[in-house]
């Protein structure tokens, strides 16, 4: 058993485990965080997605024995006070969850996608999901909601400069 | 089992040293980690390499030293190596997705030894070469040299995996990594093909061309390249070399695709490529 400590979400976590269990294991067992999914176990459907440094990771590959000083985000780490992320808001908006058992992190994939580009194209963001199975939707939807989360975060980013310019280039 | 995490490279060499029975370096853990849990690995020791200062991309006069650590996403990404290495870039972008990108490491796709391994025949054609090291010193090998067999590579289990070096490509020179896989995302290469050489006056000079999974390690195919070099460069040249490089290959049959398959597909992967640089470089 070995302890380790890092960070999910908002909260710092000490936990005393197997060195070898995986941060998806961790995560739903330990944590009690379930809204990570499990689809594979192998790194190949996204489904446990989580946001690790800053970037998307497959948590059901990552050892609790690498987890030492990282900062987690989960779905649950998303919304802030009540209020949903513009992402989520986006995927209920447009219609992209239909079982939902993808959408986890197809989230946390788009969502970190936002973070290092205000602005994709399409292909950017077909490129961010290309890890995230999706045997439900289609994936149209799921652009679509991912296009108007990033227009509501520029929005939100720029409340002054919602002027003509801005408008033509989103439209 | 036991696992050890080490916060130096002395510490982690000296640990090498000692232990007894089998030890598994743990890197981005994207094949070790799914081989454990399928059952094929069953590591006694455990030595998680996460945290150790092999994260770096650092150019040194005309020298690219790339630290095995560093993340397959980072080599898609970084400034230098799309200058001076274009071609590793390109293929570390098409390998995997973005989740296993961010935990992949170049010196595990190397020290895994799979024939499919993408970053490898680029790194063939760059004439890379592989630093190692243990408790005594370190020593250094051409990538060709290094891998033995499927999965299988010289080092010594007392070794680790330091950096990878190459001579920065010129501008001049041309290249592609094409790679065939069950679909866009997510595919081990069934077949892959990494092309560089220069192109003066009709002409390809300076050819080198490696191939993944068609063989038991990464190859190149000399016989190809030579015949390729100081002809004129034109459509009789591009059927030949595509039919000479079909007999170079040696593939197997596997659960991905069938051997006579892959053999025509390096033909049509050479072809396609060859095609695109002649149109690329030709004004008309
Ligand atoms: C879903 C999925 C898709 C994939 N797609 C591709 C693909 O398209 N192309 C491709 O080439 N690969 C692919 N892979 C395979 C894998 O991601 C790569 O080979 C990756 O680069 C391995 O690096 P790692 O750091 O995760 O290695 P690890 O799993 O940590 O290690 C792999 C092996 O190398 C050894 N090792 C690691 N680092 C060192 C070191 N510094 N010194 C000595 N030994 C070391 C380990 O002991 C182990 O035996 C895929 C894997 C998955 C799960
Ligand atoms: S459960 Fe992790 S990628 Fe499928
Ligand atoms: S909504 Fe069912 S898998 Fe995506």
């Amino acid at each position: 058993m070995i302890k380790v400590k890092f960070k999910v979400n908002t909260e710092e976590r000490e936990i005393v485990t197997e060195p070898t269990k995986t941060l998806l294991e961790i995560l739903r067992d330990d944590l009690g965080l379930r809204g990570t999914k499990e689809g594979c176990g192998k790194g190949e459907c996204g489904a446990c997605t989580v946001i690790m440094d800053g970037k998307p990771v497959v948590s059901c590959l990552v050892l609790a024995c690498q987890l030492a000083g990282c900062q987690i985000t989960t779905i649950e780490g998303l919304s802030r006070d009540g209020k949903l992320d513009p992402v989520q808001e986006a995927f209920i908006e447009e219609g992209a969850v239909q079982c939902g058992f993808c959408t986890p992190g197809m989230i946390l994939s788009a969502k970190a996608l936002l973070m290092g580009n205000q602005n994709p194209t399409d292909e950017e963001i077909k490129e961010a999901i290309s890890g995230n199975l999706c045997r439900c939707t289609g994936y149209i939807k799921i652009i679509k909601a991912i296009q108007k989360a990033a227009k509501a975060q520029r929005a939100a980013l720029a409340p002054n400069t919602s002027g003509g310019t801005r408008k033509n280039r989103d439209q | 089992m036991k696992v050890y995490s080490p916060e130096t490279i002395e510490e982690t060499t000296k640990i090498l040293g000692k232990l007894k029975g089998n030890v598994h370096l743990l890197a981005g853990g994207t094949d070790l980690v799914v081989k454990v849990k399928e059952g094929t690995v069953l590591p006694e020791n455990l030595i998680n390499i996460r945290k150790l200062p092999l994260d770096y991309i650092k150019e040194e006069g005309n020298q690219l030293r790339i630290g095995a650590l560093t993340s397959i996403e980072t080599i898609h990404r970084s400034k230098p190596i799309r200058t001076y290495a274009p071609i590793l870039s390109d293929a570390a972008g098409k390998m995997g997705s973005p989740q296993i990108r961010n935990l992949a490491t170049i010196g595990g796709n190397i020290a895994n030894a799979s024939p499919a391994a993408d970053t490898v025949p680029p790194l063939f054609v760059l004439n890379a070469q592989i630093v190692l090291k243990d408790q005594k010193g370190s020593r250094v090998i051409p990538i060709e040299k290094f891998f033995s067999g499927p999965g299988e590579n010289v080092m010594r289990r007392d070794e680790i995996l330091m950096e990878i070096t190459f001579r920065k490509c010129a501008q001049s020179d041309e290249w592609f990594f094409s790679k065939l896989g069950q679909r866009k995302a997510l595919a081990i290469s069934k077949v892959s093909l990494a092309f560089r050489g220069k192109v003066n006056q009709n002409r390809l000079t300076d050819v080198s061309i490696a191939l993944g999974a068609v063989a038991p390690t990464v190859i190149y195919a000399q016989r190809t390249a030579r015949f390729l070099e100081s002809k004129t460069f034109d459509s009789a040249l591009i059927d030949e070399a595509s039919r000479i490089i079909q007999e170079e290959a040696s593939p197997i049959s596997d659960i991905r695709s069938t051997s006579e398959y892959r053999r025509r597909m390096v033909g049509a992967l050479l072809k396609q490529g060859l095609w695109e640089l002649k149109a690329g470089v030709s004004p008309d």
